[in-house]
């Protein structure tokens, strides 16, 4: 298919990313890892140090001063910058400002103070001459003091690294459980919904309802008996298992049960929600297994923070599933059903198919937004991106630096996951030519 | 035409949708190797009629005993039943992401649980007795409107049922396709397959049905064999809707 003259972008994104549509998927990864190249080259600081020896006639055990100055051309910050001095043969140190650090023998160390850009360094070091020299002709003229240091940038892209690799596995594992929880409470959303709350009141409800809290009130006074580490069977928790078990089709019924997930976890902040996760239901769980299962049990917080993002999204993806679901005209159930489908069968090979490739691109851009919001785990001290970012902060007091490195991580990860998201959009739209 | 038990026995049966009552106690039988064409206006209740055979809608009261199992009843296993009821749809229902193929061993694979070279062994003989043994891998939406409702008959054929439903199989056709249907129904209809078809078409009742049904408002106003009703109708309505159809 040819196109001929130019098309018009549908919105600002379509301009911005249209020419992801023309090139191959390869050329978009290569243009990211250009950017972080690119990002990498531009960023070390260039330091250098040079002597100041001044031009004097020394005697034999006579004592000289000179100037090692380390300066930094920029751009950026240079730090932990180390000096070392080779002494040539004949001469001995005396004395240095600041005092030298402990190095390998024969030759001299310093530890210079953080250097910004155009930032310059004075050593000022005392030296011994066994025999008469000229001082200017102690050290080679080409010889230089080693020196050796790293960039802030350099420094915060290794910090950060460490983020970047958490916040993709953090939005991986979320994403999963949310894709999972969504289409689980999706097809809950799109079953036939229970009978009303009123008729828990018809005699027939109420027989079989008797039975039903009988015998689950039997079963768990059994097993409590038997398995010391359960709760004890106490009137409070007899009550409330007997009016769950009352109520069970209604209660726990596909449709109810989803729907209260996806309204409560829609209704909560993703922020209170992995807050929640991470400060209430892991304490409460880990001590809960620990005295049922009489071991410790490990409960990270990164295991909090993806259970706390996946179930937040979970809830967004299933109203995504129910409606692609529900997109599917409902002759294609009626002909499932018409040839002998249980509805099970039905939902399985015909409808969701077709659902899912409906709902493929908003799922891929819903995980593009759940990669951003997975900034929130760094609330439970997760190493992500913006926790190591924070970290990076407190220690250096640069702000700037750390708040833009990343800022600028985050875009290029949503930047290759619209990409992706790009490329699913265009393959099928290419099936349904 | 046999005489023993119908295999279809309609009782009084009631359904209502909302403030719309479709069928008002309408009560039939069908016979094993018949079959019966449904006419009626738009909105007689034909169609829910059909749909309720294999319950695609439930009834509110009254009876249907299909191959001596209630459909009715919540405790027979209504897969079970729609296994031995094909359908064919007016708007054909294929499975989009499924080629031809596909569509007709779906079906038997999963409920039937042919394993899949016999499904697809069945699947293009089907094809080949509905004239397009050539379009086995083709999608759906390359088919024109004809093809499409002849895999959709094949589909529910290879189900190997004991009675075919047509729910206005042609009405969604163009003119010029509306035979290559037909024809397929018709060559069912002489091999002996139990049929109930709601259409217009007068040729295919004409030639193929042994009785014909007409509905009105809910109800079976007067059934009689082709010629009966066409040349003799008794009610005033049946003459006032036949009149209208076959004017042209």
């Amino acid at each position: 298919m040819t196109t001929i003259g130019l098309k018009r972008p549908r919105s600002i994104s379509d301009a911005v990313y249209g020419w992801l549509n023309d090139v191959p998927w390869w050329v978009t990864v290569l243009v990211a890892l250009a950017v972080i190249l690119f990002l990498y080259i531009i960023s070390p600081a260039n330091v250098s140090a040079t002597r100041d020896v001044p031009d004097k006639q020394v005697r034999a055990n006579g004592r000289f001063s000179y100037e090692i100055r380390v300066s930094n051309s920029g751009p950026a910050e240079a730090v932990r910058v180390r000096l070392g001095e080779k002494l040539p043969e004949g001469i001995e140190f005396v004395r240095s400002e600041p005092e030298p650090v402990a190095g390998e023998p024969g030759s001299l160390n310093w530890e210079v103070p953080d250097l910004s850009r155009g930032e310059t360094a004075i050593i000022e070091v005392t030296l011994l001459s066994k025999v008469a020299v000229q001082a200017r002709e102690v050290f080679s003229p080409t010889s230089r003091p080693a020196i050796e240091w790293r960039t802030v940038s350099l420094d915060i892209l290794q910090f950060l690294s460490l983020g970047v690799k958490v916040t993709i596995l953090v939005t991986l594992y979320s994403f999963a459980l949310a894709v999972t929880m969504g289409l689980i409470a999706g097809l809950g959303r799109v079953a036939k919904p229970p009978p009303g709350l009123p008729v828990i009141v018809k005699p027939r409800f109420i027989a079989v309802g008797a039975v039903r809290v009988a015998i689950g009130l039997l079963v768990y006074f059994l097993l409590a008996s038997l398995l010391r580490t359960l709760p004890r069977f106490t009137p409070g928790l007899a009550i409330t298992f007997g009016v769950i078990l009352y109520l069970a089709p209604v209660v726990l019924h596909p449709y109810t049960l989803s729907t209260v997930y996806v309204e409560v976890f829609r209704g909560v902040p993703m922020l209170v929600q992995v807050l929640y996760l991470g400060f209430v239901v892991r304490p409460f769980i880990k001590v809960f297994l620990s005295n049922l299962f009489g071991t410790k049990v490990e409960f990270s917080e990164f295991t909090a923070a993806v259970i706390g993002l996946g179930l937040g999204y979970g809830a967004y993806l299933a109203e995504v599933f129910r409606a692609g679901i529900q997109s599917i005209h409902r002759g294609q159930m009626e002909a499932a059903r018409s040839l002998g489908m249980s509805y099970a069968q039905a939902m399985r090979y015909v409808i969701l198919p077709q659902a899912i490739r409906r709902v493929l691109p908003p799922l891929a851009n819903d995980s593009v937004a759940l990669l951003k919001d997975s900034s929130f785990v760094s609330v439970l001290s997760v190493a992500d991106l913006t926790r190591q970012g924070r970290l990076y902060m407190s220690r250096t007091y640069r702000a700037f630096e750390s708040w833009n490195m990343v800022a600028v991580s985050y875009l290029i990860l949503t930047f290759l996951f619209s990409g992706v998201a790009r490329l699913i959009e265009r393959k099928l739209s290419e099936d349904e030519r | 035409m046999s005489d023993r038990a119908p295999i279809i026995e309609i009782k009084n049966i009631h359904k209502r949708f909302g403030s719309v009552y479709a069928l008002r106690g309408v009560s039939a039988e069908i016979y094993t190797g018949e079959v019966v064409v449904v006419i009626g206006p738009s909105g007689s209740g034909k169609s829910t009629l059909l749909r309720c055979i294999n319950r695609l809608e439930a009834i509110d009261s009254g009876s249907i005993v299909v191959d001596g199992i209630p459909i009715s009843d919540s405790k027979s296993d209504i897969n079970r039943i729609r296994r031995e009821i094909g359908m064919v749809f007016q708007s054909f229902n294929l499975f989009p992401h499924l080629t031809a193929m596909e569509n007709i061993s779906l079906a038997q694979r999963v409920v039937r649980k042919r394993p899949e070279k016999e499904a697809r062994g069945i699947a293009l003989d089907l094809l080949d007795k509905v004239g397009i043994p050539e379009k086995a891998n083709v999608y759906p939406d390359k088919l024109s409107g004809g093809q499409q409702q002849r895999v959709a008959i094949a589909r529910a054929l290879a189900m190997q049922p004991k009675i075919m439903l047509f729910d206005e199989p042609t009405s969604a056709l163009d003119p010029e396709m509306i035979k290559e249907v037909l024809d397929v129904m018709v060559g069912l209809a002489q091999e002996g397959m139990t049929m109930m078809v709601v259409t217009h078409e007068m040729g295919f009742a004409r030639a193929a049905a042994h009785r014909i049904v007409f509905m009105d408002e809910g109800l079976v106003v007067e059934e009689n064999t082709p010629e009966g009703l066409y040349e003799n109708p008794k009610h005033e309505r049946t003459k006032l809707f036949l009149s209208r159809i076959l004017r042209h």
